[in-house]
Parts: structure tokens; C-alpha cells; sequence
């Protein structure tokens, strides 16, 4: 494994009364990291001291060796970072080109006609070629989160932040997502948050699930798999002993929980593990 | 005022980092420049404003010298800078709202240019955009009205000199209301201010020497104003004890300027 290229320590965070990191700390090296997580996990926070644009109250952040909260090591963090926020906000009369263009000159791309060149790179590879002169209004949800993803790659950047980047993507365009995003991660570090445990699965060598401001959980998509081992079971209705249950399509229950003797015992899915961890925290705060 | 103070609250309150202490370079200063500029003149505030000042002009001339010259021109020259120079004021005001309003603030505060260069983009973009074409218009009608019977007397260069720099004045008011006051009423609270009230007869953007104005207290006034905004913009952005001085420093002379300007008993 690489050095590690995002190192997050004890890091602190509160809004008011609202604590949204509660001492995070892992590293992330080169490759993807996925951040898993339900609403009001911290992830979007934690990415937001990733992009350098929140600091903490307490505990310390290096990215790419260098400390943002040092205004000079910033400035450097900054000129290798691509950044997409969860809600990134667009102006609404700029084409998409113009908006990627102006985001390139405030990433320091000054020669016109390579910024150009690479506007029209960076739009051609997340599919808009064919819409980059239309005003970004009149674009779908979908194609603007691709507008956002398009700017966070300006550039190749050695460190993409990526808040939720499939929301709102369809099947393919999420395909297509993994395929842009797995290109540069052989020797760049992207991190990345999600509520889509495929995308995990499919991308991320590494995972972090994130429960009230901590991380839970730190290894990779097999480990986290592991946790439902043994504790995924298919009967015909819903089991007690079951933490959760849905049925199937095809007509039988998937329990998850601490399966019955005699249980039907099917493998476990990366979901299955996120759910039963996630579950297991809340069921311990409920009896605490 | 109760709106900036809210938005330097909730700025501190929210723990963002502070850009890096870097200054904006040259280069992208003026690739931004050229974006706003673009932006500006073709903002309908800008060329409807333009457009409305022409027509007044044009209407005036066509009705006919009932007046003396000087009146005339003085019509002239103000119905002509009018809707340029709210148009101006309007679509920079805009302009400079536009981060706030559409939420980039996020992605922009993560990139390595400070805020400053997007301020100093907009104001490039108004040298570059409605000042030009303020230059141009001044040129044609100082090159008419010269040549012009009953008016030709009454017009020199000072009038024509006016022109960008009250556009550029009224766009720089723009840019610094909308730094501090981020709601899309300042603007148009400010155009109201300036044209409902007697603060336009007690300080008017353009003057033709024959009104009696004190020709180079007015050129220091027109001055002034936009040190005064541009220093209070960028003052937003980053607070320096040098960026309020001189905003300080230039409101007062701002001030002397626009009392001194005034010949006695009025225009």
C-alpha cells in the first residue's frame, strides 16, 4: 500500500449545539476511498475540510503532506485539488463551456487556448460535448452533476473530493462515472461519499463507514461484507430475530440479523454489511 | 446594513477558511475581465439602460432648441448618460451578486485564486465592457454636439471626459453594494436613492462646464466614488487595515470634492 496521501487525526467539529465530527481519524492513500454513511453522518463536513474550505475546531488534517491550515501549504493543497460539493451551485445563465471556463481560470489556467482545449477534454469526458454551449438552466439534473464533475477534473488534479457524485445519475451514466473516476485513481486519491453501496463496491478498494461524526468502520468492500457473514438469511416471512427484512421479488424475506438455528444462510452483499453496522450502532444506543 | 452585518456574522460563524494570503495575478485578473465584461454589456439592464438613454437623446435633439444651449446640452448630456449609467450600476450590482446568489461560494473557496480576483475581474470587466462603450458614445456625441448650432459653444472635452468615468463610478457602486448589502434590492435601492431624491441635483454624475460646476472638484469627485467602492469591495474580500483607509481616505475627499463642486447658489 501507498504512503497515504489524506491524513485525518481526532478532527473535531460543531455547528452551535450540533456536533458533526466527534474525533474522526483514518488515512486514505492513493486510490479510492469510499465514505459510507447515512444523512447527518459528518461525510459532507469531513469533505469539506478535504477541499479546504472548513477547518476544524480540534484534531489535524494533511493533505498531499501538506497542512491547510497553514495559509502558504493551502495555497499548494489548492493547486492540485479538484473538488465537487454535494450541492455545487451553478450560474444559471452561463453555457456549461463558460462555466467550466471561468472555474479554469480561477484554477490558475491562463493560456487561453489550452484552457480552452482543456474545457472541451474535460466536458468530452464526462459526455457533454454535445450540450457545451447550451445555458446550464436549460440542462437536466443529471448533466449538471456532470458539469460539476467536469470542473473537479480540470486540470487531472492529484487529490479529487467527490460529495456524493452519483446522485442523480442514471445506470449508465454512473458506468460511465466509474470508468472516469477509476482511470485516475491508479496513481491519484480520490475520495469519495455515497449513499449508493454499489458504487463502493464497484470502485473503492477502501471503505470508511461514518456514523455520528466517527468513523465506524475502516477497511475494504470484503471486510465490510464480512460483517453480515453469517447473518443473512432468507425464510418466507418476515423473522423476529431479524433487524431488518424486506421481501424479495421473488416472494421470500431477506433477513438480516442474528440468524435462527436452521436458517437459510445466503451470502452476504456489501449492503448487507453496511445496514447490519450501521444497525448494530443504533440497536447499541437504543439499550444504552 | 442590517443584512451585511447578518451575512459577516454568519461568514464567521461558519469556520470557512480564509483564502490563501496570495495576491490575484495579472493574467487572471484579465481572463475574467474579458468573461465579465462580455456578461456586463450584454445584461439587459445594461443595453436596455443604453438604449433608453439614446432615445432620450435622440428626442430631445429632435424637439427642438425651445431652451437655451446650455439647458439643451445640459438635457442631452444627462438624458444620454442616464439609462447607461443605471444600467450600468444595475447589471455590476448583479454581476457581483451572482456567487452569493447561485451558492458557488463552496467550490470557489476551494480553489487557489482569492476572492479578490473575481472582484477585480468584474471591475476589469467594467473598463473593458461599459466604460468602452461609454467612450465611444461619448466620442460621437462631443464629435455632434460640436458640430452642432447652438450647442457647439456650449461643448468641450471635460463633458465627453465624464462619461466613463461615471460608468465606471456607478458600476463600482454596484460591485461594493452587493459585497456588503448581498440582497438583489440594493441595487435597485441605491438607483432610487440617487434619481427619486435631491441627491441627484445636489451631486450629478455629468455636468457641461456652462452650468458653473467647479470643473476639476467634479473630476476629483468622479474619482473618488469609485476609489471609494473599489477600496470597500475589496476591503469585503479581505479585510485590511490599507483597504479601509483608503476607502476612509477617498470618501472624504469624496465628500470635500462633492461640496467644492458646487457653485454658489446651486447649479
Amino acid at each position: 500500500m501507498s504512503l497515504p496521501t489524506v491524513e485525518i487525526a481526532d478532527v473535531h467539529k460543531r455547528f452551535g449545539r450540533t456536533t458533526a465530527l466527534d474525533g474522526v481519524g483514518f488515512d486514505a492513500p492513493t486510490g479510492i476511498t469510499g465514505l459510507l454513511g447515512p444523512n447527518g453522518a459528518g461525510k459532507t463536513t469531513l469533505l469539506r475540510m478535504l477541499a479546504t474550505v472548513l477547518a476544524p475546531d480540534s484534531g489535524s488534517l494533511r493533505l498531499l503532506g501538506w497542512n491547510p491550515a497553514v495559509a502558504d501549504e493551502r495555497l499548494a493543497i489548492r493547486r492540485r485539488l479538484g473538488y465537487m460539493p454535494q450541492e455545487p451551485g451553478f450560474h444559471q445563465t452561463f453555457t456549461a463551456f463558460e462555466f467550466v471556463d471561468y472555474v479554469a481560470i480561477l484554477k490558475e489556467m491562463t493560456d487561453r487556448k489550452a484552457r480552452h482545449d482543456e474545457v472541451a477534454r474535460v466536458l468530452a469526458l464526462v459526455g457533454l460535448e454535445g450540450v457545451m454551449e447550451r445555458k446550464i438552466k436549460a440542462l437536466s439534473g443529471g448533466m449538471r452533476r456532470r458539469v460539476a464533475l467536469a470542473q473537479s477534473l480540470l486540470g487531472d488534479p492529484d487529490l479529487l473530493v467527490l460529495d456524493e457524485p452519483t446522485a442523480g445519475l442514471d445506470p449508465e451514466q454512473r458506468l460511465r462515472f466509474r470508468e472516469i473516476v477509476s482511470e485516475r485513481a491508479s496513481d491519484r486519491t480520490v475520495v469519495l461519499s455515497t449513499h449508493q453501496t454499489e458504487d463502493v463496491a464497484a470502485l473503492c478498494p477502501r471503505v470508511v463507514v461514518m456514523l455520528d461524526g466517527v468513523a465506524l468502520f475502516d477497511g475494504t468492500p470484503r471486510e465490510l461484507t464480512d460483517v453480515a457473514s453469517g447473518r443473512v438469511w432468507l425464510a418466507p416471512e418476515r423473522s423476529a430475530a431479524a433487524r431488518l427484512s424486506w421481501r424479495t421479488p421473488d416472494g421470500s424475506h431477506r433477513n438480516i440479523g442474528e440468524a435462527p438455528a436452521g436458517a437459510d444462510l445466503v451470502a452476504p452483499t456489501l449492503e448487507d454489511g453496511y445496514l447490519l453496522l450501521v444497525g448494530d450502532r443504533a440497536f447499541a444506543e437504543e439499550a444504552a | 446594513m442590517a443584512v451585511a452585518l447578518r451575512t459577516a456574522i454568519g461568514d464567521a460563524r461558519s469556520g470557512a477558511i480564509p483564502s490563501a494570503d496570495v495576491r490575484p495575478r495579472a493574467a487572471i485578473v484579465a481572463g475574467l475581465g474579458r468573461i465579465e465584461a462580455r456578461r456586463l454589456v450584454r445584461h439587459p439592464t445594461f443595453w436596455l439602460g443604453t438604449a433608453f438613454g439614446l432615445t432620450l437623446t435622440r428626442g430631445v435633439v429632435g424637439a427642438g432648441s425651445g431652451s437655451s444651449g446650455s439647458t439643451t446640452l445640459a438635457w442631452l448630456a444627462g438624458g444620454l448618460a442616464l439609462g447607461m449609467l443605471v444600467g450600468t450600476l444595475l447589471s455590476a450590482n448583479v454581476a457581483a451578486l451572482r456567487s452569493r446568489r447561485d451558492r458557488t461560494g463552496e467550490l470557489y473557496g476551494s480553489l487557489p485564486s482569492p476572492p479578490e480576483a473575481r472582484t477585480l475581474g468584474l471591475l476589469t470587466g467594467l473598463a473593458v465592457g461599459p466604460v468602452t462603450i461609454a467612450i465611444v458614445l461619448a466620442a460621437v456625441a462631443w464629435a455632434v454636439f460640436s458640430r452642432t448650432e447652438g450647442l457647439a459653444e456650449h461643448t468641450d472635452l471635460f463633458l465627453a471626459v465624464q462619461y466613463p468615468l461615471a460608468v465606471f463610478a456607478l458600476g463600482a457602486i454596484g460591485v461594493g453594494v452587493a459585497r456588503w448589502i448581498p440582497t438583489l434590492l440594493g441595487g435597485p435601492i441605491i438607483v432610487v436613492l440617487h434619481t427619486m431624491t435631491p441627491l441627484i441635483w445636489l451631486v450629478p454624475w455629468i455636468l457641461p462646464t456652462t452650468s458653473e460646476v467647479h470643473a476639476t472638484w467634479h473630476m476629483i469627485y468622479l474619482v473618488a466614488v469609485p476609489v471609494t467602492w473599489v477600496a470597500l469591495a475589496l476591503a469585503r474580500d479581505r479585510r485590511t487595515l490599507i483597504r479601509f483607509a483608503v476607502a476612509a481616505a477617498a470618501l472624504a475627499l469624496g465628500i470635500v470634492a462633492a461640496v467644492q463642486q458646487t457653485p454658489p447658489g446651486g447649479y
